[in-house]
C-alpha cells in the first residue's frame, strides 16, 4: 500500500474521446460517438490496473490514447509528469522507451516479412542500445535463441505472443498496456502467458495496464479494478473490494454473467440484470441521465435525469452510482 | 525464405513456364549477335519475300531480309522498352502512391485528382499525341509510356499503404517511437512489395504491347531498326502473299506478353505468405 502513496508512473486527466462519423455525403448533421468520457486513473509503480468491461465500452481506445497511437479529444495523460500530447518529439524519448503495448492478437501484430530476432530487436535498433541482449530476451519470455531465424508464420499463437512479450519488455519498461493479451489464445495456453506477465513483473517491477473482458483473468492480474461502462469508470477499487464487495450494479451483472463466479450478491444469472439485460443497444439514448440506467436491475426514477459522479465509498473505492450514494 | 519463395515458384508450373519464357527472351537478346544467322538489316534483292525455308527458317521481308534475325534483334528492344518503361512507371507510381497512402489528408486527395486527370485521358493517344511533337526515338518511347503507365501502380500502392499503414505491427513499430522512414521501408513497403511486383511484371507486358503497337504504327521504333512491332507493319502491307511476315512476329509478341503474365502471377502467389503453409 507504500507504493500508492508515491508520484503515480502514469496519471490520466479526464480524458475523453468522440469519434464523428458522416452519416451520408448529403447529411449535415454528423454523428458523434463518444467512445471514453470524462476518464481519470492513476497507475503506480509495479501494480496493476485492470481494466474490464464489455466490448465497444472503450477499453481499447483508452489504452491506445495512453499509449499516444491517437489523441484524446480533451484531457490529459502524464507520464513521469510528462504531458503526452503536448510534449515535443524529443521530449518524448523516454516515454517512448518506457510505456509500452502488447496487442491483443499475435497474429497482427508481427511484421510477417520480419524474423523473429528482428521484431523482438527492433527496439534495440530503434533506441540504438547496441547492447541488447536478444537471446536473453527470448529466453526471458521462454523461447529459444535458435528460434529467432524464423518467421511469425511458424510459431503458434502463445509463441506469438511471447514475441510480442519481449519486444514490449526490451527496452525494460516501467508500464506495459497489455490490451486483452491472452483473449486471442486457447484457454490452455492463457495461463502460461498470465504468469509469463506476472514473473516479468516481480522481475522487473512493471507496471501493467491490463485489459480483458474475463472477470477471472483480471482478478488474478489485477492490484486494482476499472470497471467500465459506456466511456466511463462506473467502478474503482482495489481488486478485494471490488470482487468483495461490489457495488455498481454493473459490476455485479459482470460477476454474475460468469458461472460459478457469482459474486457476494447472491444473485445468480436471469436475475442479475432484469428485462434486456444483455442488450446493447438499451444504453444509447439516455444522455441526460446515467448511461447504465435502461439496463440496471435496481433503477431509481431521478437515474434518467441526472447523471451519477464518481463517488469515494470507502478508501480507494470509487463507484458511479445514485443507489450508493444514498446507502452511504 | 528465398530459398522458400524459389521452391514455391518452381513448384508452380504456369510460373515455372513463363519464367523459362522470360529467361530464354533475355539469354536471345543478349546474344542477338550470336544468334542471329543473318544481319538483320542486310538486304538480299534476290530474295524477296521468301516463304520459311532452311535458309530463312521465318522467310525474308519486302527488302529480303531475314525474318528469323530482324526478330532476335527486336526482342531485345522489346525487353529493353518493356523493362525502362516498367521501371519509370513504378518508380513514380510507388511514391506517389505510398506518400497518398501514408500521410493521407492533402497529399491524398493532391496525388489521387492527378491519378483521375491523367486517367481521364485515353493513353494510347496521348503517346500518340506526344510522339508527333517529340521525335520518335526509343528513349522517348519508354519515358512516354513510364509516364503515362504509373496511375494503376499508384492507387494499388496507395490502398495497400492505407491499409497497413492501420495494422497492429505497424503501430508496435510507432508505440516503439519509430519514425516514418523506418515504418514506411521496413515495415509498410516489404508488405506492398507482392502487389508492386505483380503489377510491375504485368506491366513488362503492357509496355511491349504498347511498344509494339506504336511500333506498328510507324511512330514507335523507327526502319530500319528491327522490332516486332515494325516487322508486323511489313506484314500488314503483304498479308494476303507473305503470312509469315505477321505470324512469326506476332507469336513473339503474343508468347512474352503471355510469359509476363504467368510470371506476375507465380510470383504474386509465391509472395504470398498466407498461401506458404496451405499448399
Amino acid at each position: 500500500m507504500d507504493e500508492l502513496r508515491e508520484a503515480p508512473v502514469l496519471s490520466a486527466r479526464r480524458i475523453c474521446k468522440s469519434f464523428t462519423r458522416q452519416r451520408h455525403v448529403f447529411s449535415s448533421a454528423p454523428e458523434i460517438c463518444h467512445a471514453v468520457r470524462e476518464v481519470s486513473f492513476e497507475i503506480h509503480a509495479g501494480e496493476t490496473l485492470g481494466l474490464v468491461g464489455e466490448s465497444g465500452c472503450g477499453k481499447t481506445t483508452l489504452a491506445r490514447m495512453v499509449a499516444r497511437i491517437e489523441r484524446p479529444s480533451s484531457g490529459n495523460i502524464y507520464y513521469r509528469g510528462l504531458d503526452i500530447f503536448a510534449a515535443k518529439k524529443a521530449e518524448l524519448r523516454p516515454y517512448r522507451q518506457k510505456v509500452q503495448y502488447i496487442f491483443q492478437d499475435p497474429y497482427a501484430s508481427l511484421n510477417p516479412r520480419m524474423s523473429a530476432g528482428a521484431i523482438v530487436g527492433e527496439p534495440f535498433r530503434i533506441h540504438e542500445r547496441r547492447d541488447g541482449d536478444l537471446d536473453g530476451l527470448l529466453s526471458m519470455v521462454g523461447l529459444s535463441p535458435e528460434q529467432k531465424h524464423r518467421y511469425p508464420h511458424e510459431f503458434s499463437g502463445g509463441q506469438r505472443q511471447r514475441l510480442g512479450i519481449a519486444r514490449a519488455i526490451a527496452l525494460r519498461p516501467e508500464v506495459v498496456i497489455a490490451d486483452e493479451p491472452v483473449s486471442a489464445l486457447d484457454v490452455s495456453v492463457q495461463a502460461q502467458i498470465l504468469n509469463l506477465l506476472k514473473d516479468l513483473q516481480d522481475r522487473f517491477h512493471l507496471s501493467y495496464l491490463f485489459i480483458s473482458h474475463d472477470m477471472g483473468v483480471i482478478r488474478f492480474m489485477s492490484d486494482r479494478v476499472a470497471v467500465m461502462y459506456g466511456g466511463r469508470i462506473v467502478e474503482i477499487g482495489v481488486n478485494e473490494a471490488i470482487f468483495g464487495n461490489p457495488l455498481h450494479p454493473y459490476t455485479r451483472m459482470l460477476m454474475d454473467a460468469v458461472p460459478g463466479f457469482s459474486g457476494p450478491t447472491g444473485k445468480r444469472e436471469g436475475e442479475g440484470g432484469g428485462e434486456g439485460a444483455v442488450s446493447l443497444d438499451d444504453g444509447e439514448k439516455s444522455e441526460a441521465g446515467c448511461l447504465f440506467w435502461p439496463r440496471c436491475a435496481e433503477v431509481l426514477p431521478y437515474c434518467r435525469e441526472t447523471a451519477p459522479e464518481l463517488a469515494r465509498v470507502a478508501e480507494g473505492h470509487l463507484v458511479s452510482c445514485h443507489r450508493r450514494e444514498k446507502d452511504a | 525464405m528465398d530459398h522458400e519463395f524459389r521452391r514455391r515458384l518452381t513448384d508452380n508450373r504456369m510460373a515455372l513456364a513463363g519464367g523459362v519464357i522470360v529467361v530464354l527472351l533475355f539469354v536471345v537478346s543478349l546474344a542477338a549477335p550470336w544468334l542471329a544467322p543473318y544481319d538483320p538489316l542486310a538486304m538480299d534483292l534476290t530474295r524477296i519475300l521468301d516463304p520459311p525455308s532452311w535458309r530463312h527458317w521465318c522467310g525474308t521481308d519486302q527488302l529480303g531480309r531475314d525474318v528469323l534475325s530482324r526478330m532476335i534483334w527486336g526482342a531485345g528492344i522489346s525487353l529493353k522498352v518493356g523493362f525502362v518503361a516498367t521501371g519509370i512507371a513504378v518508380a513514380i507510381g510507388a511514391l506517389l502512391g505510398a506518400l497518398a497512402g501514408y500521410y493521407g489528408g492533402w497529399w491524398d486527395a493532391v496525388i489521387m485528382r492527378l491519378v483521375d486527370i491523367m486517367l481521364c485521358f485515353p493513353t494510347f493517344f496521348l503517346i500518340l499525341a506526344v510522339i508527333a511533337f517529340l521525335e520518335p526515338s526509343i528513349w522517348n518511347i519508354m519515358i512516354i509510356i513510364g509516364a503515362t503507365g504509373w496511375m494503376g501502380i499508384a492507387r494499388l500502392v496507395r490502398a495497400d499503404f492505407m491499409s497497413l499503414r492501420e495494422r497492429d505491427f505497424v503501430t508496435a513499430a510507432r508505440v516503439l517511437g519509430a519514425g516514418d522512414a523506418r515504418i514506411i521501408f521496413r515495415h509498410i513497403l516489404p508488405n506492398a512489395m507482392t502487389s508492386i511486383v505483380v503489377a510491375a511484371t504485368l506491366g513488362v507486358a503492357g509496355a511491349i504491347l504498347t511498344e509494339s503497337a506504336l511500333s506498328f504504327l510507324g511512330i514507335g521504333v523507327q526502319p530500319p531498326t528491327p522490332s516486332w512491332g515494325n516487322i508486323l507493319t511489313a506484314g500488314k502491307d503483304n498479308i494476303d502473299i507473305a503470312w509469315w511476315l505477321s505470324l512469326y512476329p506476332g507469336l513473339a509478341i503474343l508468347i512474352t506478353v503471355l510469359g509476363y503474365n504467368l510470371l506476375g502471377e507465380g510470383i504474386r502467389d509465391a509472395l504470398d505468405p498466407r498461401l506458404r503453409d496451405g499448399r
